[in-house]
């Protein structure tokens, strides 16, 4: 009878918290300055759809930020925090999912593992139920690398390589090591992040033009994607190795895994409603 | 411009409850100006458990970068006549990116068109020699290369010495950069240091070796390699080293531009050398971080006696005003009497220079929830510069 009592008692606990509870979604572009991501970045199919597995599909924010910036960056992280403190303070909410694309996973994690160098940080971590991190470049990438080779000048001539914004080079694979074991938590051998971070790995990019599957999201960006192939490991999302995409936290799935068809994503395909992407996060949400 | 001030420091040892030494061997504190960036000002406080089961390890880690690639600068003169090309692995493959110059944002780089393109061998001139065109159009559209363009060796051509021309316009003056990336390739070059976080004079050894990919073992080289530090605003430092064993050493120039906040330097190494009768050359890289001492932890750190403690005070010397973060993990024991970690706990406080005496707030919340008892111990001890990101002490 006890128990009995106990467990309505819970029960009502239970659905009064989940009444009262807020729970919301923060769309976090990768590299780049956005100014309307949910267009550009995203698209509204891709929003919409994952939006459906919210029980209030207003509550959530498409971020806007410079992740042109180092991730440490006023305009980066800075950016993110003050979007996020906004959203959960106007929307009132109490549980938040980040979904990351690409380098937005390393400005969150940047967030999450340096709680104390800025005021604002333990308020948004503390609201923040899990981090879902597509293809998030966590150990960076050998492309960054290869944008950044021979970019030296002399300071009489000063020859620079275009597309050498900061993010570029923090994303080299040197430079994020040394991130990784200085400045942010999550990867092999550091404390674990405060929340769970989880990633959604593309494996391959498909570029056969007889193949409907490699239309989806743009076909003019897989061709470029399938060459950076020689730059990268067998297993790679066209952008990022497999081994990046997992080297922080914990890995959720690898495209083929669940995909419609066990099609992979290729990196601009895992930010679009490809093979079903979207249903999986939003049943996730 | 950093202003930077020597402070002679007298090591004082307090008579604390000790739980954790202080390093002995810190060089002198500098005094730098406050970067010109945003620094948050409050105190901020912040716990998180973290799992008793997983290893970690605040232990400096190496980094080696395995080179199985090598680029070079040329101009477009040198392309229309031919420059020489050394491929080890067949199947290569060559990216050609036009360079833009610091000065010139608005100036129109001619990429080169992959159709232009020719190849030769032994003075010959190859028929279809690629397998694979990516042009400058191609790659925009995905954001990745700009400029560029990119070419693959048939496999059929094999390896040796090719001449590439471009039988297009370029301007003679136009800057370019030719990047052979050999996928597979049997020799790579492992270059790597010992650690990527130095203070300001530290001695760095390096290490850099050309292995066969089927044995992964060195191979005897001719010469010595070409090295140089390449500053985060592109400036390229020959370096002087020295043999150290079976390793080299060198001193970071100090007439380097300053990084930026959380910009590192990088260690250049290029070599070139003949391999049964091949040329093979290479660049590798790695990232370092230098750092300047603006503050340091003085003393012994005591944590707070008490059944549950709730902070650990730390004395601090700081040389420079800034944001610094003490931070530690905290072990509790279990039934076994095992020692085991459950808590990284951090504390940042706005300091002015001087002597200062702060708390590490430790979660009393977290530490009754641990399921672990007492005796609790501090480990890992670390100072953090935030204004700067620098790493300053770690113990």
């Amino acid at each position: 009878m006890i128990k009995k009592i106990a467990g309505t008692l819970l029960s009502c606990l239970l659905l009064n918290f989940s009444a009262i509870a807020a729970e919301g979604i923060a769309f976090i572009h990768g590299t780049g300055h956005q100014t309307d991501a949910y267009n550009d970045y995203w698209t509204g199919d891709f929003v919409n759809s994952v939006l459906q597995g919210l029980s209030d599909s207003s509550k959530y924010t498409v971020i806007n930020c410079n992740f042109d910036q180092y991730m440490w960056d006023t305009q980066a992280s800075g950016c993110l925090a003050a979007q996020l403190t906004t959203f959960i303070n106007d929307k009132n909410i109490t549980q938040l999912t980040l979904l990351t694309h690409s380098n937005g996973g390393n400005v969150v994690r940047w967030i999450l593992s340096n709680p104390t160098s800025d005021s604002r940080y333990p308020a948004i971590i503390n609201k923040v139920t899990k981090v879902i991190a597509i293809a998030p470049s966590s150990l960076g990438t050998p492309l960054a690398d290869a944008v950044k080779q021979g970019n030296v000048f002399e300071s009489t001539l000063g020859w620079l390589l275009g597309y050498g914004t900061d993010a570029v080079s923090q994303q080299q694979v040197s430079w994020m090591s040394y991130y990784n074991q200085n400045w942010l938590l999550g990867t092999s051998g550091r404390p674990s992040l405060p929340t769970e971070f989880k990633n959604i790995v593309g494996s391959d990019v498909d570029s056969a033009f007889w193949d409907g599957d490699s239309y989806c999201g743009g076909y003019q960006y897989q061709v470029a994607l399938e060459t950076t192939q020689n730059w990268l490991d067998s297993c790679s999302d066209g952008f990022l190795n497999c081994s990046s995409q997992r080297g922080a936290g914990t890995e959720w799935f690898t495209d083929i895994q669940r995909t419609n068809g066990s099609e992979p994503l290729s990196h601009h395909q895992s930010r679009r409603d490809c093979f079903n992407l979207d249903v999986i996060i939003r049943n996730d949400i | 411009m950093n202003k930077l001030k020597l402070i002679g420091c007298a090591f004082s040892i307090l008579p604390l409850l000790t739980t954790l030494p202080a390093n002995a061997q810190t060089p002198d504190l500098v005094e730098l100006s406050v970067p010109d960036a945003a620094i948050e000002k409050q105190t901020v406080h912040f716990s998180q458990r973290i799992s008793t089961n997983k290893p970690i390890s605040f232990k400096a880690k190496g980094y080696t970068n395995i080179s199985d690639e090598y680029w070079f600068e040329t101009t477009g003169k040198q392309l229309k006549s031919g420059v020489e090309l050394n491929i080890s692995t067949p199947g290569a493959l060559v990216r050609l990116s036009g360079k833009q110059a610091k000065d010139k944002y608005s100036t129109q780089i001619k990429a080169i068109n992959p159709n232009a393109v020719q190849l030769f061998k032994n003075n010959k001139k190859l028929s279809a020699p690629f397998s694979q065109k990516v042009s400058q159009q191609e790659f925009a559209s995905a954001n990745i290369f700009p400029n560029s363009s990119a070419l693959k060796l048939k496999n059929e051509f094999g390896k040796g010495a090719f001449t590439l021309k471009v039988n297009d316009y370029l301007d003679d003056n136009q800057r370019y950069v030719v990047n052979v990336k050999e996928k597979n390739a049997e020799h790579k070059l492992h270059l790597a240091l010992a650690k990527q976080s130095y203070m300001q004079g530290e001695k760095i050894n390096f290490s850099s070796k050309l292995k066969t990919t089927s044995t992964n073992k060195a191979i005897s080289t001719q010469g010595r390699p070409l090295a140089y530090i390449k500053t985060p605003s592109g400036e390229r430092k020959l370096l002087n080293f020295a043999k150290n064993g079976d390793q080299f050493q060198f001193s970071v120039p100090t007439d380097l531009a300053p990084a930026k906040r959380g910009q590192l330097f990088e260690l250049h190494v290029e070599t070139e050398n003949k391999t049964n009768g091949l040329k093979v050359k290479r660049n590798a890289k790695v990232a370092f971080a230098l750092a300047q001492p603006t503050a340091r932890i003085e003393g012994d750190a005591a944590m707070q006696k008490s059944a549950v403690p709730s902070f650990v005070d730390v004395n601090l010397q700081v040389a420079s005003e800034g944001r610094y973060e003490v931070s530690a993990v905290v072990y509790g024991s279990n039934d076994k009497k095992l020692s085991l970690p459950f808590m990284l706990s951090r504390s940042a406080y706005y300091l002015t220079p001087g002597e200062h005496a702060v708390k590490l707030q430790l979660d009393t919340d977290i530490i009754k929830n641990s399921g672990l008892k007492a005796p609790y111990t501090v480990t890992n001890l670390s100072l953090m510069d935030q204004s700067r990101l620098a790493l300053l002490q770690q113990m």
